[in-house]
């Protein structure tokens, strides 16, 4: 018996020793297109949905801002509709991704009605739990380590043998260290085509329209947003922006949320936080898919975001 | 709680640790301590039924003892009642409803259930897990009582250990009380050989699972989300590998439950043989959920005069005992489709057998030539009734098969990993290997009693294919949805 128990706690330790090289060596190269977003500290955040994942840079916004001495690094903690739409769930992420000891940093909120739709009567707490149990934010503990294993162990769930040879990821996207997901449209291996670009189109369009047929505008994600405002308002500077879509989106997501606009610009003048809106600017920006921007888009909105909030702080 | 979880890992060890420590008298104690916390593990109200089933059939069962014929058909009908009422509720009510609404559709009438209920509707009823599994179970245990089969057990506690059972409560195999009662209460003496067979088997359903179940339920998920997709090979792919993943899912978790209960000496019955060997359809559901098939077969298809009477009879039972099959798995139109294609195989196989063993010898095919073609068309039909099985619509499931069929293009890499591709097909092919050879029962042959230098390289491999190609997603089994 004493010969099979040892034989026994052998196996087990010879598992979890493989299992953590494996998951050791993956933390050291490509995980996913999230996991650089949950690896540092943060003195400044970008947060939304995927539109802001991919749409704005926190590079360029650091540096038009140089001279007004903003707290450094800024993050871009956008995730997307599933995995960050405003809640308690992203409030508490955002209270342990903050340094805490700054209190001149920059914030970013990224505003579109996808964040703040939740299943049709469903109650405050039981969106709280399902928010909790399937997005990123809810599973990791550790928004803020390198390496994050936390992170790996709960949402990684590729085969570990991708830490051994270079992971097949879609070859489109780069994610930066400071949590921007570029996306290149012209990549060593290949292109995206127009053909790609409508097919992604109607798709995503199509999945739109499905969800947010029974979904609807959650009281409870609006007060959410409004703590978070509050709250990142103590530590800096806060700007509420409506980052632009492809006419088809802008429509969808007005049907879905007709007063969405107006209900934005009502919650700003009450938190006294400028809303940047660019629902004037469809169609100006490029994006891969109608509405996501690849890196030239990104990179153009995100130069002239930057600009508009350099003036608005310089006329303050 | 599942199998394939952390929570299980140390779950087990602890109760067969605690079994072995306490004395004989008070291990039922554990047992049914050990289930209860195992199945109401994430939702403690599901114990609410359970209790109920287990409590109504104790006392049905012993009220049955010496009362008069009619006495014992009042207390039958109250354990069916009580037992099929509830399945019907939380698993037919809102199928049901909703099909006599469409009913009334159809003929433009038009009824919603808010009208009839206010907000509320019965899609909101929840399925309380295995509640198809241990319903069975129970009905089987007053049948038997009141057939005169079986003594009704009047340790409550036992009774109760054997309807909540932890390893076979969620999924199967559906036990009878003459099988298990009496083995849950042997004085059972630590058996290392025993335990360590279990444990191969526990070992080998793990692999099963997450290594191959849910690699190829990856490839099986994006199929089947795409029905009207023009790549026509994808969809074939597709189906044959929901095929064989509901097979080594559900295969998997025989071999967990089988493998944990022998650790504490029960031994379960087998719920497969070798499935995907079967030579025509009727074959196949021989060897396909046994546990199941048997339940069906003792107490609905032999009441039903079974095959003795007229051939019209025996159609009629046929298709009665399918449609019943369908509905038992899902409460949707899909299931009972399913079955009901399966029935019509299987008579059209009865009905044409001696013409087609005429024909064969006429043209001088071969024993193996028969049995070559019988598998190919038997393994084929149960591939595309399986696309009922899996779609979430019956227009989906026709898109499916009608896609499948329209040979536009040769792309099958959905998934855009070729590697991923050719590792499941390998996959499969290693397990059915390895299935034709020791059977689903005695993988444990693998490793004990070969050398150390086998059993210690079997280790050393499992422990790499686990930690490489396990997929790290913690899928609950299909089966858990009956």
């Amino acid at each position: 018996m004493k010969r099979f128990f040892i034989k026994l706690a052998l196996f087990t330790i010879s598992l979890i020793c493989v299992y953590g090289f494996l998951v050791n060596k993956l933390s050291e190269d490509y995980v996913d297109i999230y996991y650089k977003k949950f690896t540092q500290k943060a003195s400044g955040l970008i947060i939304g949905i995927s539109k802001a994942s991919k749409g704005i840079n926190p590079a360029i916004i650091e540096k038009k801002l140089e001279e007004l001495n903003y707290d450094s690094p800024i993050i871009n903690f956008a995730l997307n509709v599933n995995n960050s739409p405003f809640g308690e769930v992203y409030f508490e992420a955002i209270k342990k991704k903050l340094n805490p000891k700054q209190n001149n940093q920059l914030f970013i909120i990224a505003v579109s009605p996808g964040a703040f739709a939740a299943p049709q009567n469903m109650s405050p707490e039981d969106i709280y739990k399902m928010d909790k149990k399937r997005t990123i934010l809810g599973k990791v503990n550790q928004v803020a380590a390198n390496p994050n294993y936390n992170y790996i162990l709960n949402t990684y769930e590729q085969p570990l043998y991708n830490a051994l040879h270079p992971y097949e990821k879609w070859t489109f996207d780069e994610i930066h260290d400071n949590g921007w997901l570029e996306i290149v449209p012209v990549s060593k291996k290949d292109t995206i085509s127009e053909i790609d670009t409508k097919f992604w189109k109607s798709n995503i369009l199509r999945l739109f329209s499905d969800q947010l047929g029974f979904q609807e505008v959650s009281s409870y994600r609006i007060d959410s947003f409004t703590k978070i405002l509050a709250y990142l308002k103590s530590r800096g500077d806060a700007f509420i922006v409506h980052i632009p879509e492809d006419q088809e989106f802008y429509e969808l997501e007005n049907k879905f949320w007709p007063t969405f606009e107006k209900d934005m610009d009502s919650i700003s003048n009450q938190q006294n936080i400028p809303f940047l809106n660019y629902s004037n600017r469809i169609g100006h920006f490029k994006t891969y898919d109608g509405l996501h921007f690849d890196s030239t888009g990104a990179t153009e909105f995100t130069k002239m975001l930057s600009e508009d909030i350099y003036n608005y702080l310089e006329k303050d | 709680m599942l199998f394939n979880s952390f929570e299980f890992l140390i779950f087990l060890p602890v109760i067969v640790i605690g079994f072995y420590l306490i004395r004989h008298r008070y291990r039922w104690v554990w047992l049914l301590a050990g289930s209860y916390f195992f199945y109401s593990f994430h939702k403690p109200e599901l114990l609410i039924l359970l209790l109920i089933s287990t409590v109504t059939d104790y006392f049905c069962g012993l009220k049955m003892v010496g009362a008069s014929h009619k006495q014992k058909k009042a207390y039958l009908t109250l354990s069916l009642v009580v037992n099929i009422g509830m399945l019907f509720v939380f698993k037919y009510l809102a199928f049901f409803t909703n099909s006599v609404y469409e009913l009334f559709g159809f003929f433009g009438v038009e009824i919603t259930p808010e009208e009839n209920f206010g907000t509320y509707s019965f899609s909101n009823i929840m399925l309380p897990v295995g509640i198809s599994f241990y319903t069975f179970q129970t009905l089987s245990y007053t049948i038997d009582i009141y057939r005169g089969q079986i003594k009704p057990e009047k340790h409550f506690g036992i009774f109760a250990l054997y309807v909540a059972f932890f390893p076979q409560l969620v999924a199967g195999p559906i036990e009878r009380a003459s099988r298990l009662i009496p083995q849950l209460k042997e004085n059972v003496k630590v058996n290392l050989p025993n335990i360590k067979k279990g444990m191969v088997l526990i070992a080998w359903g793990l692999l099963l699972k997450v290594v191959v179940a849910d690699r190829l339920g990856i490839y099986v998920d994006k199929a089947f989300a795409n029905p009207e997709s023009p790549h026509g090979f994808s969809l074939i792919l597709g189906a044959v590998f929901f095929m064989f993943q509901i097979y080594f899912d559900f295969s998997a978790y025989t071999s967990i439950a089988i493998g944990t209960a022998q650790t504490i000496g029960v031994e379960l019955m087998q719920n497969f043989n070798r499935p995907m060997f079967a030579l025509t359809v009727a074959d196949f559901w021989k060897r396909w959920h046994i546990s199941l098939m048997q339940w069906l077969r003792d107490y609905l298809f032999f009441p039903l005069g079974g095959s003795r009477g007229t051939k019209a009879q025996t159609v009629r039972n046929i298709f009665i005992l399918f449609f019943i099959v369908g509905l038992w798995h899902g409460a949707s139109w899909t299931f009972v489709i399913w079955g009901l294609l399966n029935a019509l195989l299987l008579v059209l196989e009865y009905a044409t057998a001696p013409t087609r063993k005429k024909v064969f010898i006429a043209i001088g095919l071969r024993k193996r030539t028969i049995e070559l073609m019988g598998w190919t068309f038997g393994i084929s039909y149960i591939l595309i009734t399986l696309v009922f099985f899996r779609a979430t619509s019956l227009d989906n499931a026709i898109t499916y098969i009608n896609h499948m069929f329209q040979f536009k293009s040769l792309h099958v890499n959905i998934l855009e990993n070729y590697f991923e591709l050719v590792l499941s097909c390998i996959l499969i092919l290693l397990v059915q290997t390895i299935h034709y050879f020791k059977g689903n029962d005695k993988i444990y042959e693998l490793v004990i009693g070969k050398p150390k230098h086998i059993r210690w390289s079997f280790y050393i491999a499992y422990i790499f294919i686990i930690a490489l190609f396990a997929i790290n997603r913690q899928n609950t089994f299909i089966y858990f949805q009956f």
